[in-house]
């Protein structure tokens, strides 16, 4: 598996009571901080989950994008999944099958490409995946 | 003297993000197959909470998996972070404290050195090295692609050993830095990805180009428009040119006398036990001339652009110290 085809494996999408959770895996070979994450985006069939729908949830605590990049002292291990929560009661539920396209912009806080500028993988993963 | 092989846990990405093992059990393998005896750790990326919120059972757990293998921690690589917060990059002293637990927990497990990077300003090195010699560690910069030892940014670096002046502070070669051609492997994803027989033609040439990696690939990727190639293998040939260096072999005598460690990057190992992207003879017979021994990661990289289901880790690893053992006996 490379770092890309590990981003969003085969049981990835959850459903839940109102949406889903999708498991999001890292594609990079070491933890980062939780602030490094940049942003993440969605497509759940032919539906483009608005950014300010999207939570992540950390250590309990359910995050908006724009609440990470004050977290440099957060890890995401490199093993571990985020999980990624989406509020979705019109989606296909568990057992159907679903078109999902994840984009990732994560900043890699150590390599410096040019004054003032840290390099931003951008990485999209699509994956047809059967709900949870 | 010789090259004391190992490894680092690094060549076995795939298997460690596939969730395939622990870290004891990934030690407990290499022990097995017998690729020490130096074992290198990347701290972000084998030890959850590292540096400062590491459990100390999981601590315990490596240094008996290390003791029950005959393993020999070499290097502890740490990594900088001077962008973890885009608003506000790190300034001296939060550099200082970021680094000084990554240092302190190496003397604490016993690593002799601790890999550093480029990121590290002169006057963050200089407040360091009190802590390194406190922890009886020694930091090694690691010089890799796309920099190289004669770079200005070693340069500098260099300079600063030179005024500070202290044993705890050194260089880890990687050998990606002075690469004889593109691994074949890489070209294949490339071509799999869509770029055209005279693509490849035209990435090796400007890969082989003299000149800075920003201007080759510039050259590139115009000649690439020209010849109305996809975008997406365009746009993921950028790495070639910042993964893969072409500095000079011999350069590296110039900084023999201050490598801690050395990073035995490589991608390939064909049948006959030589590598096709990486001359390896030539490197090992500059390093035979430290007169001392000096301990080096087999380091494989070949996961940038190979699966786990394409290629095992660990026969890699063992196929790359067959080599260098085969090279270092005829040198």
């Amino acid at each position: 598996m490379t770092l890309e085809a590990s981003v969003l494996r085969p049981e990835a999408v959850h459903a839940t009571a109102n949406g889903y959770e999708i498991d999001v895996h890292l594609p990079w070979y070491r933890s980062l901080p939780l602030s490094c994450l940049e942003d993440i985006r969605l497509r759940l069939g032919d539906v483009s989950v608005d950014r300010a729908d999207l939570r992540v949830r950390h250590h309990g605590r359910d995050l908006t994008l724009d609440d990470l990049a004050d977290l440099v002292d957060e890890q995401w291990f490199v093993q571990d999944a985020l999980q990624v929560l989406v509020a979705n009661e019109a989606g296909p539920a568990a057992g159907d099958s679903l078109d999902v396209e994840v984009t990732l912009a994560t900043r890699i806080p150590y390599i410096i490409i040019g004054p003032g500028t840290a390099l931003v993988q951008r990485t999209r993963v699509q994956r047809k995946v059967v709900v949870q | 003297m010789s090259i004391v092989l190992g490894v680092t846990l690094y060549s076995m990405t795939n298997e460690w993000l596939a969730g395939r093992y622990t870290l004891p059990e990934l030690v407990d393998e290499v022990g097995r197959r017998e690729l020490g005896p130096g074992l290198e750790v990347i701290g972000f990326q084998s030890l959850r909470g590292f540096p400062s919120n590491v459990d100390r059972a999981e601590l315990g757990a490596l240094r008996d998996a290390l003791e029950r293998n005959e393993l020999r921690p070499t290097s502890l690589a740490s990594n900088a972070d001077v962008a973890r917060r885009a608003s506000a990059w790190m300034g001296t002293d939060e550099s200082v404290e970021y680094m000084r637990p990554q240092i302190e927990l190496a003397g604490e497990l016993g690593f002799p050195v601790v890999r550093t990077q480029i990121g590290l300003t002169p006057e963050v090195l200089e407040r360091l090295e009190p802590i390194a010699a406190k922890a009886d560690v020694r930091l090694g910069m690691e010089i890799h692609a796309p920099e190289g030892p004669n770079t200005p940014k070693v340069q500098a670096t260099r300079e600063a050993y030179d005024r500070i002046g202290s044993e705890y502070l050194g260089f880890i070669p990687d050998f990606s830095a002075c690469m004889r051609a593109i691994p074949p492997g890489m070209l294949d994803k490339l071509r799999g990805a869509g770029l055209s027989e005279a693509g490849v033609d035209a990435l090796v040439r400007a890969w082989e180009n003299p000149g800075v990696p920003f201007h080759r690939y510039g050259a590139f990727a115009q000649e690439a428009e020209e010849l109305g190639e996809p975008e997406l293998p365009v746009a993921q040939a950028r790495l070639v040119f910042t993964m893969f260096g072409r500095e000079n072999v011999q350069d590296w005598r110039e900084i023999l006398p201050q490598v801690v460690h050395i990073h035995g990057k490589f991608y390939d190992v064909d049948d006959d036990l030589t590598s096709p992207s990486i001359d390896y003879q030539s490197i090992l017979d500059v390093f035979a001339e430290a007169g001392r021994d000096i301990t080096m990661s087999t380091e494989w990289e070949g996961h940038a652009y190979l699966d786990l289901e394409d290629q095992n880790a660990f026969d890699i690893v063992a196929r790359h110290h067959e080599m260098c053992r085969r090279m270092m006996a005829s040198a």
